[in-house]
């Protein structure tokens, strides 16, 4: 159960990680920016979001609108191997919906 | 867009400011050409000056951090060139009493073309990859709608103005149609998303300046053109939707209110 849990918080801090790369290019702040949205709108943090993935498609759509297709290429490509996991290849399929 | 239109419609204070901004100028000027000419130098200062004052904050609040933070001090500098011009623009008239033309107003207010320009491509630039050919030829055929009449305009209503001065007047129009291009490319990239605000408004501002820019080209034919010409209200306007997009990119960063549960007794 430990364990279980532990893999979870890794796999969160990772995707969180990989987030904010994708964000970074454009400017650190914009990490602030995403996280406000998400806690405003959802109570959740960026890296919540590896289990409700639709709460980031979301707010990543409503912040930069079209645009957003690049951050979630930046997203996978951060993600890498990790992204080919089947939990996680399922978020990437949220995210690119 | 849509959102981003009924957000438009319920900003009352926006609504306000450009209402406000064209009632002083059109009032000024029924009272005379002086009066018009010394309210509309004056309301320049604290509408650039705002402008400035915001787009310090934001570039703060980005720090100079990635794209977006270089972009922003682009922005500054670009305003900063505007700002000085219209001060410049106000001591050279209403206190040395000059009208300096094409002066050093006129080479402020060009050097803060290419910064204008540089603060967009930056801004882009980390979202190229979205980038479609239809977007591009959008923006291409939008820039050419505004080009092609200004140049027409500059050849067909100018036949008795010096070479100088049409060389001079048309580089504004030329420039706002340069800026125009990554301006409507920044609205399609951005469509429905909250940073659509900032372009949408970056994007009309343009547009209002090349109308004026155009409008003072038609009217320096007869020499009708004098600092409160109601067409300065186009300019006062851009300034104030430049501001209200900044302002849009500042409200980003307010942090969200947590709601509280009141007495925690009352939740069990």
């Amino acid at each position: 159960m430990l364990d279980e849990k532990a893999v979870l918080a890794s796999k969160k801090a990772l995707f969180a990680m990989a987030v904010e790369d994708a964000l970074n290019e454009a400017g650190q702040p914009w990490n602030k920016i995403v996280a406000n949205e998400l806690l405003r709108k959802y109570r959740c943090s960026i890296s919540d979001c590896l289990e409700h993935p639709e709460y980031l498609k979301d707010v990543l759509n409503q912040i930069f609108g079209y645009a957003e297709i690049v951050v979630v290429a930046k997203i996978k490509k951060n993600l890498g191997e990790f992204g080919q996991e089947r939990s996680v290849g399922e978020v990437l399929k949220v995210l690119a919906k | 867009m849509q959102t981003n239109l009924v957000g438009l419609k319920s900003n009352k204070f926006l609504l306000f400011c450009l209402l406000t901004v064209g009632f002083v100028v059109v009032i000024s000027n029924l009272a005379g050409s002086q009066a018009a000419t010394v309210t509309t130098d004056l309301l320049y200062v604290p509408v650039s000056g705002g402008l400035l004052v915001l787009s310090i904050i934001i570039a703060v609040k980005f720090r100079g951090s990635g794209e977006t933070g270089k972009a922003y001090l682009l922005f500054v500098t670009f305003v900063s060139f505007w700002f000085a011009g219209e001060v410049v623009w106000l001591r050279a008239e209403l206190v040395s009493h000059l009208v300096p033309f094409p002066e050093e107003t006129d080479w402020l207010y060009l050097a803060g073309y290419p910064f204008l320009l540089a603060f967009m491509i930056y801004y882009l630039k980390p979202f190229r990859n979205a980038f479609s050919k239809k977007m591009v030829l959008n923006a291409s055929l939008a820039t050419a709608i505004f080009l092609v009449p200004t140049v027409y305009t500059m050849y067909s209503f100018n036949p008795a103005a010096s070479l100088q001065g049409i060389v001079w007047a048309a580089l504004y129009p030329l420039s706002d149609a340069m800026v125009l291009f990554p301006a409507v490319l920044g609205v399609t990239l951005f469509l429905k998303g909250k940073v659509n605000l900032l372009w949408s408004l970056c994007c009309i501002a343009i547009i209002l300046n090349i109308i004026a820019d155009s409008g003072f080209l038609f009217l320096d034919t007869d020499n009708s053109v004098h600092s409160g010409n109601p067409v300065n209200i186009l300019y006062l306007w851009a300034y104030i939707l430049f501001a209200f997009g900044i302002y849009s990119h500042v409200k980003l960063f307010i942090p969200p209110k947590m709601k509280s549960f009141g007495k925690v007794d009352d939740l069990k």
